[in-house]
């Protein structure tokens, strides 16, 4: 392992960092919000930290795969540190804890918040707040890899250790071609969802908060209220189809754009995706028909939303889930666990992920009564060979231990066990709204200190996709 | 440029790894499950699992967006197909390593471009050619022959016989030698650096000097070396590549014993070469090599299938006296260790095969290419089309890429070696030498 490729990679984000702090630094100058000379500061301060590596003439030489590993973790911690900086300094949010938890929770795009009172923001802060999102959203190491090509092979790893799905394709041969392909896409749907918003009557402020975030599939709003705020129908649809869309893989996307949509039909994962949401959907509404509600358009409005919004681990909230029958807040819990498609946004254990687990749990019961049967798993006709079903298998023990340690720590620290449940599932599907006390209307600002570390660190965790943070932890690692 | 490699293996993946440096787009087809996943691990490139002489495949690997196929794996009927379907699609280059000479001999059922390959590489035979070089011309370890073999780059291992030790490289000879050679390459302790005159040699130094062939003999003073003639050369291994170098060293008339250790083989051998020694015999008995009269042999090569016998017997013929011991060496990991246990050259099939494919792939502006074993520089020809920046200017003043440096100019059907007050002219071409990592930027501003 060599420190100065890890430092190096770093202060080299720490330069994108600043560059991305021009945003709310023009919001803030249109709007006023007395922000303006902190923004500057801290720009200087990141492009001071940052400079050593413009100088520095030795590039990095090989990344191994351990330096991948401990680059993109540390470089995520980096990032939550100095994004919330801001915050702290200007007061908005006084507390480190409280601002490190809100920024952790932007950049893993969680959308899981401690301010009771979004809207007395200053706008500038507000934006970055919707920015962290979509940083995060399709990954800042990415980012970094397709700006700066000269991470090579170093960049392959890097790439791996963040881009979430168990099989990471390439659209391109080289990979700072493939992160600039999924970037430009990333920015395109971006632009046309706030065209969309803006034709629904947003202001373009509002459009692009809201826009930042389902991208991202985040589910920080501007609005105290959430998507609830904006009971227009219209936007309340293109805010469903655009969490989809964020939640599906882009190289299908890229496929499409490429004038061959036929690909998303072929796609096993896609296409159990969509079951999974339609099951959802239809389970949820009539569970919620059979318990008395009375059947209308909002009815299955609020439905498809609360369906696609925890799925795609947006967490955006129409309506409050806690009043709705326990068996599909259930839905939805389970829903936290099974997230977005490989290769997307979304975050949770992931569909393709899922998928395997069941065909293997049905090849082992075959087996039973056909020994010496031969059940492959398959996806798109291939064979997915051995060892990614056991590292599958393996991931979701780990999802699963890791999210029973996390309630027993909350309940340790005295919640509720609805509310730990809730909050742990929330935060390592990278959701955000949870259950409990950390419900769709509630937020995470009445839980203790200690408990908002581990949650933090439970975001990161999920966001990075559990092996690239967990591997830090084994002595072996070190040696 | 979109290049599509059929086969991971050895030489598929020494090319792989030359071109990606040289920030082409490559994609690599190869069947086996375990080489596509270390391919992935070492390399930014795509990788394909599948058959390469597969449509679905091919089209998988984007074959209707590619400049170039490359069929390098072990299979020539694979390597031949691919190339046949790449032709469909109107893939510019398509290079193939083909072992058996039957599809491309004068008496082959197929026209040239009937099976749809720019270039047949038949690896032993480029392996062979290069050992009969190497022998043509003991002292160095390595010959590259440029301009039909009037110019050339010499490898020459320094020992303490050179009185220039420890001196900068602007320092060597007198000013009159000077103009007669240029050092391109110094591999020093396993690295390859392209120097300046600052630089210093020292013993144990891999000189690559560019020259004029009628020059060598002081080249050779210079360096405190003195040309020998080879007579009595030993061969051992009576396979492909065996056969056809003593093939070769008849016609030149040298007195040659060939070793095969096969009872059938070696027969058969026997038959073939009138004037040729045959001996049955294993390369590593040395009791038996003496009484066959490896004491008094000049040279020993060594090309059996076998890389560690070829290199245990190379060293048992060093040990024995031997001058200049050649051996083929085929797993690429084992280069750089060769100088340091004293075997004067290595030669390579894999790096022969992809030497002759790098050619093809800078036709354009760029005409032809060659690496050498064990140092990573390689060299390219240019040809200067319009005035531009680099042009009427002496040398000196012109700022090239750092890692390259110009071998030689040739004007008018004449070459020479240049040297800092030379210009280079419109409608000249150059030969540069250049690490991997210069090639881009040299691209840029020679065309």
């Amino acid at each position: 392992m060599k420190a100065t490729n890890v430092l190096y990679v770093l202060t080299r984000l720490c330069l994108i960092n600043a560059a991305c702090f021009f945003i709310p630094l023009a919001f803030s100058f249109y709007h006023k919000d007395g922000q303006t000379y902190l923004l500057i500061f801290h720009i200087a301060g990141l492009a001071l930290l940052g400079l050593p590596s413009v100088f520095l003439k030795s590039q990095p030489s090989e990344l191994s795969i351990r330096d991948g590993f401990l680059t993109v973790s540390l470089a995520w911690i980096c990032l939550a540190t100095f994004g919330s900086m801001p915050f702290v300094i200007s007061g908005s949010i006084p507390s480190f804890t409280n601002a490190f938890f809100e920024t952790m929770s932007g950049f893993t795009t969680t959308g899981a918040s401690i301010l009771t009172d979004v809207e007395i923001l200053p706008k500038s802060l507000q934006i970055w707040r919707h920015m962290t999102q979509w940083l995060g959203g399709m990954g800042i190491i990415a980012l970094a890899v397709a700006v700066f090509p000269f991470l090579g092979v170093g960049g392959v790893q890097l790439f791996k250790a963040e881009v979430p799905g168990p099989t990471k394709d390439k659209i391109s041969p080289r990979i700072s071609k493939t992160a600039k392909i999924l970037w430009s896409i990333y920015l395109l749907l971006t632009i046309i969802q706030v065209l969309l918003l803006i034709i629904g009557g947003l202001s373009f402020f509002d459009a692009t908060c809201i826009t930042f975030a389902t991208m991202a599939t985040g589910g920080f709003a501007p609005l105290n209220a959430s998507v609830a705020g904006y009971p227009s129908l219209y936007i309340q649809y293109v805010i469903v189809i655009f969490m989809f869309i964020a939640a599906t893989n882009f190289s299908l996307h890229f496929w499409a754009l490429k004038g061959n949509p036929i690909r998303y039909f072929r796609n096993t994962e896609f296409l159990f995706f969509v079951c999974v949401i339609i099951c959802a959907f239809i389970s949820i509404a009539s569970i919620r028909l059979l318990y008395g509600s009375i059947f209308s358009e909002e009815l299955l409005r609020s439905s498809i939303f609360q369906t696609v919004s925890i799925i795609s681990t947006t967490g955006f909230v129409t309506q409050d889930y806690e009043l709705w029958p326990f068996a599909t807040q259930f839905i939805l819990l389970l829903l936290m666990f099974f997230g977005g498609c490989a290769g997307s946004t979304g975050g949770g254990i992931k569909s393709i992920r899922v998928y395997v687990l069941f065909k293997y749990l049905a090849s082992e019961i075959k087996r039973l009564f056909y020994p010496r049967g031969v059940f492959p798993i398959k996806i798109q006709k291939t064979m997915i060979p051995e060892n990614t079903v056991t590292n599958i298998i393996a991931f979701i023990v780990l999802y699963l231990l890791i999210f029973a340690s996390g309630v027993f720590a909350l309940t340790i620290l005295g919640e509720n066990i609805d509310t730990a449940i809730g909050a742990v599932a929330s935060t390592l599907g990278n959701v955000g709204p949870g259950l409990g006390n950390v419900g769709p209307v509630e937020n995470y600002s009445g839980i203790s200190v200690t408990g908002k570390w581990i949650l933090s660190f439970l975001m990161m965790t999920g966001r990075l996709e559990i092996y690239t943070v967990i591997v830090l932890f084994m002595p072996d690692f070190w040696r | 440029m979109r290049i599509i490699i059929v086969g991971g293996g050895e030489v598929g993946f020494y090319l792989a790894q030359r071109l990606s440096l040289e920030k082409h787009e490559l994609t690599v087809i190869e069947m086996d499950i375990d080489k596509c996943e270390k391919i992935r691990n070492a390399l930014d490139i795509m990788v394909i699992e599948g058959n390469g002489a597969s449509q679905e495949v091919l089209k998988e690997a984007g074959i209707d967006e590619t400049d170039m196929i490359i069929g390098a794996s072990g299979a020539d009927e694979i390597n031949i197909f691919a190339c046949m379907i790449a032709a469909k699609y109107n893939v510019k280059l398509k290079a193939a390593r083909v072992r058996s000479p039957e599809y491309y001999s004068s008496n082959s059922i197929f026209k040239p471009g009937e099976l749809g390959v720019d270039l047949f590489i038949h690896p032993e035979e480029e392996v062979a050619e290069e050992i009969l070089r190497l022998l043509m011309r003991a002292t160095a370890t390595e010959i590259i022959e440029f301009e039909k073999g009037k110019m050339l780059v010499v490898g020459i291992k320094l020992d303490k016989r050179c009185p220039y030790l420890n001196k900068q490289l602007k320092e060597m000879g007198t000013e009159e030698l000077r103009k007669k050679f240029r050092v391109v390459a110094i591999l020093k302790n396993n690295k390859t650096i392209i120097p300046t005159g600052e630089d210093y040699i020292n013993n144990n130094d891999h000189l690559f000097v560019a020259t004029r062939i009628e020059h060598l003999t002081d080249l050779l003073k210079m360096t405190g070396k003195e040309e020998q003639r080879l007579d009595k050369i030993m061969v051992l291994g009576g396979g492909k590549i065996g056969r056809s170098v003593v093939r070769g060293l008849e016609k030149k008339n040298k007195k040659v014993t060939l070793i095969e250790v096969n009872k059938e083989k070696s027969r058969k051998v026997a038959c073939e070469f009138e004037k040729t020694m045959v001996v049955q015999a294993d390369g590593t008995e040395i009791d038996l090599l003496a009484k066959e009269g490896i004491l008094e042999m000049d040279a020993f090569v060594a090309v059996t299938s076998d890389d560690e016998k070829n290199i245990i017997s190379c060293l048992l013929a060093r040990h024995l006296g031997i001058q200049k011991t050649i051996s083929l060496v085929n797993k690429i990991d084992y280069m750089p260790l060769m100088p340091v246990i004293g075997i004067d050259s290595t030669v390579n099939v894999r790096l022969s095969t992809a030497n002759a494919i790098l050619r093809l792939i800078r036709r354009g502006h760029i005409l032809s290419v060659v690496s050498f074993h064990g140092i990573e520089a390689e060299g390219i020809e240019f040809e200067i089309k319009e005035k531009g920046k680099i042009t009427d200017k002496p040398l000196s003043k012109i700022k090239l890429p750092e890692g390259s440096v110009i071998a030689f100019i040739v004007r008018h059907g004449e070459s020479f070696v240049p040297h800092g007050n030379s210009v280079i002219k419109q409608g000249d071409r150059v030969i540069v030498f250049a690490l991997p990592q210069a090639v881009p930027e040299l691209e840029r501003k020679f065309s």
